[in-house]
């Protein structure tokens, strides 16, 4: 039975820690040159909230917009909320800045929690590390706060499910998680937990409608954190928030995000929010994340008159053998359709394309960047397959034919962490010089 | 005197460019630079690679050798010379 100390036994502060983003941008949004990834960390605020609601102070450490806390500080931090228990998010490109501010919670006598998509998907390892207790496996909010009631009450932590320990000589997974059911039920995200004034500078606010994907796209790991069942919020919820970032910020009219891995999955939600959105006079320039598969043109009209100005789609590859392989479910054929439907109504497409596929060539990646460049009226970024955790690349190496190398500080999608006999890693960075170039010179959006 | 691991030189419509594969960095250059580092990268030395440009461009060998050790003065200091 697992057995925790806390340091301050009366203190019911969580402190929770945003790393920066990767070691590409180790000053985080001073460094990085696309400001379109930094967003307000919506995952620790929904956690943020949700333990605020069940009667617990929180402190949350984001160095996503500002120069990064240092180990001094971060120390200091600790010191004076007398937090007992401290959990760390971590992405698999950030994992190794997540490790440090776990060594020094570690050596402050914290309880280190770590969740986020790189435990929820690699827990085995993670809880092997000594500076890391727990590893919460999926979505958070009710894992966490059965936890922190638990090692609060000096309970033991073993019946609770969507964990991961070590102890001493094995690591255990407690079993899957339930799922929350209605998202409506969780409380918003706590914005007022951090400081919003960078994130309202860049008009880099975002929310999310729904969770989960019903797709399973090789090269993927939705499916691992948040299920293969898609749900969903009320629009009279999303207004709710629609509303605070009016209200609290002055906010209407400027440039939002849909994060939803899929915005466009059912048109009856979509619908509702678009209309409330029209009623409520919210003139937002929003964009979103689709699939091409999953628009109509009365779709894109609606969103269009909702203040929707562009759409993300997964394009991938322009090879529909490789498509198939990597089950996305779509058609190059597809792909043109949306394009030309997006053009029709006025809002841009916007291709994320990969190279990289184990099986592919320095032509196929090549036939990528060309499709690129033939689409002037497309928006293209362009990365390296990077098979995180939880994906089946990465689950299932032999059944691909890979050996990925396990530097988690590469899999930042420029670099190629898998050894291919198609290609070479300078067939990789060959085709993506190229596409740089021609973005260099306009001929890329 | 070579090109530090993760660094990709690349031409592109005749136009050389370094990639850097570590931060993803992008860098273009211009015909001299471009015929530098692929005599570097072909093994030359400085004097190697003067004697080459020396060949190919209508300027006096003093010139063309300060160009070529500035280049690489620069491109040390940039970080993309392994010595």
């Amino acid at each position: 039975m697992m057995q925790y100390q806390l340091r301050w036994p009366a203190n019911k502060n969580v402190l929770f820690v945003i790393p920066p983003l990767t070691d590409l941008y180790p000053n985080s949004v001073e460094d990085a040159r696309d400001v379109d990834i930094i967003h307000p960390p919506l995952g620790i605020l929904y956690l943020s909230a949700y333990v605020k609601k069940h009667g617990y102070d929180s402190i949350i450490v984001d160095n996503l917009a500002k120069k990064p806390m240092s180990h001094n500080e971060f120390q200091s931090i600790i010191e004076s909320s007398k937090s007992n228990i401290v959990c760390i998010s971590s992405m698999s490109a950030n994992y190794g800045k997540a490790l440090e501010y776990a060594e020094v919670a570690k050596s402050n006598s914290c309880i280190v929690i770590m969740g986020g998509p790189h435990p929820s998907c690699n827990y085995r390892v993670v809880v092997e590390n000594p500076f890391v207790d727990i590893a919460i496996i999926g979505e958070g909010e009710i894992i966490l706060h059965e936890l922190i009631n638990a090692l609060n009450k000096y309970e033991p932590i073993d019946s609770i499910k969507g964990i991961s320990y070590w102890n001493g000589f094995t690591s255990t997974f407690t079993g899957r998680s339930k799922r929350i059911d209605h998202l409506d039920d969780l409380p918003l995200p706590d914005y007022q937990g951090i400081d919003m004034n960078p994130y309202l500078d860049l008009q880099s606010l975002g929310l999310i409608t729904s969770r989960g994907c019903p797709n399973n796209c090789a090269f993927c790991s939705s499916r691992s954190i948040w299920g293969k069942d898609t749900r969903f919020r009320t629009e009279k919820n999303v207004i709710e928030e629609l509303d605070f970032f009016c209200n609290q910020y002055d906010y209407a009219g400027k440039n939002l995000v849909f994060y939803d891995d899929n915005l466009t999955l059912r048109q009856d939600c979509l619908f509702n929010i678009c209309n409330a959105m029209i009623k409520g006079k919210y003139l937002f320039n929003w964009k979103c994340m689709s699939r091409v598969d999953t628009i109509t043109i009365e779709m894109l009209q609606k969103m269009k008159s909702a203040g929707c100005y562009s759409i993300s789609f997964g394009v991938e590859t322009v090879n529909d053998e490789s498509l198939k392989k990597i089950d996305k479910r779509i058609t190059i054929k597809a792909v043109e359709n949306a394009i030309k439907m997006c053009n029709e109504v006025g809002i841009t497409f916007h291709g994320y394309f990969m190279i990289g596929f184990p099986w592919e060539s320095k032509q196929d990646f090549m036939r990528t960047v060309d499709f690129i460049i033939s689409h002037p009226t497309i928006e293209a970024s362009l990365s390296v397959l990077a098979p995180y955790p939880g994906t089946d690349f990465y689950d299932n190496q032999a059944k691909w034919g890979i050996q990925i190398e396990e530097r988690w500080d590469k899999f930042n999608h420029i670099s190629s962490v898998i050894k291919s006999k198609s290609y070479t890693a300078e067939d990789i960075y060959s085709a993506f010089s190229t596409y740089l170039f021609y973005q260099e010179r306009n001929k890329i959006k | 005197m070579r090109l530090k691991d993760g660094i990709v030189f690349n031409k592109i419509e005749n136009e050389g460019v370094l990639f850097n594969q570590e931060n993803g960095h992008f860098y273009s250059l211009n015909e001299i630079a471009s015929r530098i580092i692929e005599n570097m990268l072909s093994g030359k030395d400085v004097d190697g690679i003067v004697d080459v440009l020396s060949s190919e461009y209508d300027s006096e060998r003093t010139a063309i050798f300060e160009d070529v050790k500035s280049y690489i003065k620069e491109i040390r200091e940039m970080g993309l010379l392994l010595d």
